[in-house]
């Protein structure tokens, strides 16, 4: 008994001292972690809704409370959570209601791995880059498994189609990825951040940046490139039959976390993270990171979706062939010891 | 297509979409806080003057989802028979057939358009209703229930109508 109490309060100590000393816990469910990403991603759905309504010539979200209707998207959440869940009769039961939750752990997994600064990352990791690429690339699998669990015309198609886009921005999305990484030799965020010491890496490998930003905004799913999920075409694509909060899951793991993510993945990976690193270390990557957002959503306001053939026939013709002259470049540059250090 | 005028073409509405973003006055309106000043000759709900209604149904044969049904009334000097129209507003469109076709000039349209209800029934507009809308247009409101809900958050304003401002892009005429 004595134990059990005493187990509560030594547990209860080392949370206060983690959480006033910016320990692991602190990190893992207040700052880069769970309640920040919460946080912004409310943010992040009214400033997509608010900016494409006022580039449309609308006002947007209003009534909701707040300046400007910024709570819509807690009294969406809401809505979500008080409507009814259907799950059609022709399903996979299991995996229909599984793959929402899977589909949230792997969107927010590669959050984990990203650096903010050199000591704000939650789990330290000399593969980091090699992890949270991974967990990106699971992503189209889950999209392909929803369509297959759904069991709908519509579903399948959009899960298709996320395959088939797959294979056509997967390549050049890693291949760049390799360019960052050999330049820094390392997989390590940090290291990756700190050797674009004087120029970033966007400007020593503009292609690759190139590249792995159009790669990205496919990834997401994101117009342009939002072809898996096209409206107008496939009704929702991929989570069509999905309602209720299962649906406003997947509004989050796909559309919000995937894109804060990617995002941060680019600027840690091109945009020099923290860098130029005086005063708050964190704002500074926080707000590139922002910027990459805001250019993404601001996509939506203004382009119209591509097709799939397009799409596909120019990451065959375009993206790969760019990524891998690039990577060459990189080689070459390495040798003459432009990336400074040791050469290979 | 050449990538490079692609990419060209793809900023210029990047930077169409900005200056949209900031520059261009918004097309919605805050209903129903804001209104629209509407022209004449629109389409909204109807009135009927009985004393004028001489029973001839021509409004109802001329309907085309029949809305209109003729119903009994106390017979008027005009209207010996006593057959006045009832509109079912859950079935009109909005044609304006039945003020067209009226030969004797007693159906008229209002520019009312907010007719929101939460009971269906409250749809259906008898002729003495029809009569008394265009003296006194909130018994549509207190009629369907729907008047609480009309308590303005801003300013009352009303707005140019914006059939000034038609045009294939939607925009404000500039000159
Ligand atoms: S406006 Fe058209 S649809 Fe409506 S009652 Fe008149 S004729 Fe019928
Ligand atoms: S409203 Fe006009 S058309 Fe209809 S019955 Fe009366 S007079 Fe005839």
């Amino acid at each position: 008994m004595m134990d059990v109490a005493g187990l509560i309060i030594r547990i209860v100590k080392y949370l206060i001292y983690d959480l006033t000393h910016m320990g692991p816990v602190f990190k893992a469910v207040i700052f880069p972690g769970l309640a920040f990403v919460f946080i912004l991603a409310i943010v992040l759905v009214w400033l997509e809704r608010k900016m494409a309504a006022k580039v449309q010539m609308r006002i947007g979200p209003l009534y909701a409370g707040g300046p400007e209707g910024i709570l819509q998207p807690i009294a969406d959440f809401i809505k979500f959570a008080f409507k009814e869940l259907i799950i059609p009769d022709q399903a996979d039961k299991l995996l229909f209601i599984a793959l929402p939750i899977v589909s949230l752990v792997v969107a927010m997994a590669p959050i984990a791995f990203m650096p903010y600064s050199r000591y704000m990352i939650i789990s330290p990791n000399p593969y980091g880059l090699l992890f949270a690429m991974a967990f990106v690339t699971l992503f189209p699998l889950i999209i392909l498994l929803t369509g297959w669990a759904s069991n709908s015309k519509y579903a399948f198609i959009g899960g298709i189609r996320a395959a088939y886009q797959q294979i056509g921005y997967e390549l050049p999305m890693w291949f760049s990825a390799l360019g960052v990484a050999l330049a820094s030799r390392s997989f390590d965020f940090v290291k990756i951040v700190e050797s674009q010491q004087p120029l970033w890496f966007a400007l020593t490998q503009p292609l690759g940046a190139l590249a792995f930003f159009i790669a990205m905004v496919a990834e997401m799913g994101r117009i342009p490139f939002d072809i898996p999920e096209a409206e107008q075409e496939i009704a929702a694509g991929w989570f069509v039959e999905y309602t209720g909060i299962m649906f406003g899951i997947y509004m989050v793991s796909a559309m919000l976390m995937k894109l804060y993510v990617l995002s941060l993945l680019f600027t840690v990976m091109y945009l020099g993270g923290w860098l130029p690193g005086w005063g708050l270390p964190e704002a500074w990557t926080f707000v590139k990171a922002f910027i990459v957002m805001f250019l993404i959503m601001f996509f939506r306001a203004v382009f119209p979706r591509t097709r799939i053939k397009t799409f596909v026939n120019m990451a065959w013709d375009k993206l790969l062939p760019l990524s891998i002259i690039n990577l060459l470049i990189v080689f070459a540059l390495t040798f003459t010891g432009f990336y400074g250090g040791v050469q290979p | 297509m050449n990538p490079v005028k692609a990419f060209i073409d793809s900023v210029k509405s990047m930077i169409v979409g900005f200056k949209y973003l900031f520059t261009v006055p918004r097309m919605t309106l805050k209903f129903p806080e804001q209104k629209m000043v509407l022209p004449p000759g629109y389409r909204g709900q109807h009135y009927l003057e009985m004393d004028k209604c001489t029973g001839c149904s021509i409004c109802a044969m001329s309907c085309p989802p029949r809305a209109i049904t003729m119903v009994k009334r106390d017979p008027t000097p005009r209207n010996k028979r006593g057959l006045f129209p009832l509109i079912n507003f859950n079935y009109c469109i909005y044609c304006g057939y039945c003020v067209l076709f009226c030969p004797f000039d007693a159906l008229h349209e209002l520019d009312i358009h907010d007719l929101a209800v939460y009971d269906r029934d409250k749809l259906i507009h008898p002729p003495e209703f029809l009569q008394k809308v265009k003296e006194n247009p909130e018994i549509l409101y207190e009629y369907s229930g729907m008047n609480v809900i009309r308590t303005p958050r801003w300013k009352e304003e009303y707005a140019e109508p914006v059939f000034t401002r038609r045009g294939v892009k939607h925009e404000p005429i500039r000159k």
